[in-house]
């Protein structure tokens, strides 16, 4: 099989040959996904997405052997009866087979993200539904290392049409950044406490790691950010704290901001010094 | 009345390695009148491994001071520092080791009476850490911490072991730190409690005043010195560059997508490609724009991830795209989201 070329060589046509038939992915489509578990959507639309799912497995069997294949359509299936997005499980198997990796290998990680998506949908699932894109970031997020209490905590405080997903993404990247979790919902609290936009959602996490690499501890930084947002002057308006610029805690114990002597003061006995002994030189 | 007078030229680069480089200066108001100059050169370094942040510095520092013989010192130090949240608590591990000497000469002016002490000269080597807990309450933040340093000044040598608590907090625009920590020094204990208020007086000039009842320094092995001091700081310019170019720009809206842009620094690659779930891991190349490789393509809303793929051999994902998961594989992805709606 023709590889990503990390561990063996590659071009880039070759891949192209390999993946054969482009997919057209769209949200409708996960959307769609969704709502078969829910047993609502017409004959017609049904048989759109059946088609879809078909397309995504035909690219999948183009890379993967016959074993592989069937028990990857079987954890598809198994998946789409739960109510799952499976686009995610098809891309997977997609990226693991472009990437060079063994069949049992990408099925592994197939079945792993399968039982992530299901968690993140106990976690997501309102009056029975969830939209697909929200599964699939909340599962991401679960991979990230992120608490289910933290993602529990924030979807519950969410409003109708809220950003669900690019709101737990950036709760992932906050936490990346080392940010404890009570104060990254804080700063998703004083986000969505200002008008909870979107575009300010990406503005956190930048905002945060600026302060970071101007020397603010992560949990400095996000408490910084939180202010900002609340006084509504947007992330990007976050400063560091100002601090007296010798009391900098990233200088160590010593500290030459300040004479090495205190003014009047005499020498410092220094005793074990190489050199005359005092008094013997004239300099 | 005992004082000095004296400020600070600090010029820096902001980024994942900053550079910075300071001259601090100033006279003694006092009858002897005495003098002292310092420079630090160093390097500041961000990166995170995982759930760590790893950040330390590297500086080298002279000191001269004439009063009226002549003192100098100088050491390079490097004091890494890792961090990482445990639950609502921030963890810090610092360690310092620094490694120069100092030497003491004869009178600075010509005609001035010499001190009793002159051409003696020795190392100065302090090796040590610690441990720090810090947690924001609200709006304050409170740290404990312990250090242990290990200290040849040839002043005090010896085994310096320190535990404090502070407390950081605003009050309107105002800053404000106090500081309690106790030394245990190869002669005697000290409490060092410090108090420290600054205030941004504009976005360039921040005003400052602290005081502190000092402790001996385990690096130079100066002797322990209550402090008051006042002072401004104004920033006279700013690169407008203080992070890393975005990997991923997210754009105007087209048709329910967005148009996003892809951006990587060039380096030594000859060609760089763009692969991911929106081009169904197909590497996509991406075009040179001047010293970066850059790919606009317009994407439907969900999660997206990707990474880029070097000369068509490497997988390469940087360290501050958005978004770094584990990919099952023992590689990365970056990954965003594209939000549906406005």
């Amino acid at each position: 099989m023709t590889r990503f070329p990390a561990r063996a060589s590659m071009r880039m046509h070759e891949l192209h040959a390999l993946l054969g038939v482009r997919m057209r992915r769209t949200v409708i489509a996960l959307g769609l996904l969704a709502s078969i578990g829910a047993g609502t959507i017409p004959a017609m639309v049904e048989h759109a997405l059946a088609a879809q799912v078909k397309g995504n497995l035909a690219r999948a069997r183009a890379v993967l052997p016959p074993d592989a294949m069937r028990d990857l359509e079987r954890a598809v299936e198994a998946a789409r009866a739960r109510g799952l997005p499976t686009e995610p499980l098809v891309d997977k198997a997609l990226e693991g087979a472009a990437k060079g990796v063994p069949a049992e290998r990408i099925l592994a990680v197939v079945r792993q993200l399968a039982e992530d998506l299901e968690r993140a949908y106990a976690l997501v699932v309102r009056s029975g539904t969830a939209a697909p894109a929200d599964v699939t970031a909340v599962a991401d997020a679960i991979r990230r290392g992120v608490p289910e209490d933290a993602i529990r905590t924030l979807h519950g405080g969410s409003a109708s049409g809220e950003p669900i997903a690019l709101a737990v993404h950036t709760l992932a990247d906050l936490l990346d950044r080392g940010v404890p979790v009570d104060v990254a919902l804080d700063v998703l609290a004083a986000w969505r406490s200002f008008g909870a936009r979107p575009d300010q959602l990406r503005e956190l996490p930048a905002a945060v790691e600026r302060l970071i690499r101007e020397g603010a501890l992560p949990a400095q930084a996000a408490a910084a950010v939180a202010s900002a947002v609340r006084a509504g002057h947007g992330p990007a308006a976050a400063r560091r704290p100002a601090a007296v610029p010798a009391n900098d805690n990233r200088r160590g114990a010593g500290s030459v901001d300040q004479p090495p002597l205190p003014a009047g003061a005499p020498y410092p006995p220094r005793g074990k010094g190489k050199g005359n002994k005092p008094g013997t030189s004239g300099g | 009345m005992l004082g000095w007078i004296g400020g600070r030229l600090l010029v820096d680069r902001a980024g994942p390695l900053a550079l910075d480089l300071s001259a601090h200066g100033g006279r003694s108001a006092d009858a002897t009148g005495s003098r002292w100059l310092s420079g630090v050169g160093g390097g500041t370094f961000t990166r995170r491994m995982g759930s760590w942040l790893v950040d330390g510095r590297v500086e080298w520092f002279g000191i001269h001071h004439a009063r009226p013989d002549t003192y100098r010192a100088h050491a390079l130090r490097f004091a890494p520092r890792a961090v990482r949240a445990v639950g609502p608590f921030t963890v810090s591990a610092v360690a310092e080791v620094s490694r120069g000497g100092w030497r003491i000469g004869g009178p600075a002016e010509k005609g001035a009476q010499a001190n009793a002490i002159s051409d003696l000269e020795g190392g100065l080597r302090l090796t040590g850490g610690g441990l720090a807990l810090g947690r924001g309450v609200g709006s304050t933040w409170l740290e404990g911490s312990i250090a242990v340093y290990d200290a040849i000044n040839g002043t005090v040598d010896g085994t310096f072991a320190a535990v404090g608590t502070s407390g950081r907090f605003a009050i309107g625009p105002a800053a404000i730190s106090l500081n309690a920590t106790y030394w245990r020094t190869p002669i005697d204990g000290e409490l060092d409690i410090s108090a420290a208020i600054s205030t941004r007086v504009s976005s360039r000039l921040v005003a400052y005043a602290s005081v502190e009842t000092g402790r001996t320094d385990p690096l130079l092995g100066t002797p322990r010195s209550s402090t008051a001091s006042l002072g401004m700081s104004w920033r006279v310019a700013r690169s407008r560059r203080t992070q890393d170019l975005p990997v991923v720009e997210v754009a105007e809206r087209v048709g329910r997508g967005r148009r996003v842009r892809f951006q990587i620094a060039g380096g030594v690659a000859e060609r760089v490609a763009l692969a991911g779930s929106f081009t169904d891991w197909q590497p996509r190349p991406m075009r040179r724009d001047r010293d970066l490789w850059v790919l606009d393509l317009v994407l439907e809303p969900g999660i997206h991830h990707f990474g880029f793929l070097l000369d068509g051999e490497r997988w390469f994902v940087p360290g501050h795209a958005p978004g770094l998961v584990d990919d099952g594989w023992g590689r990365k992805n970056a990954s965003f989201v594209i939000q549906e709606g406005p």
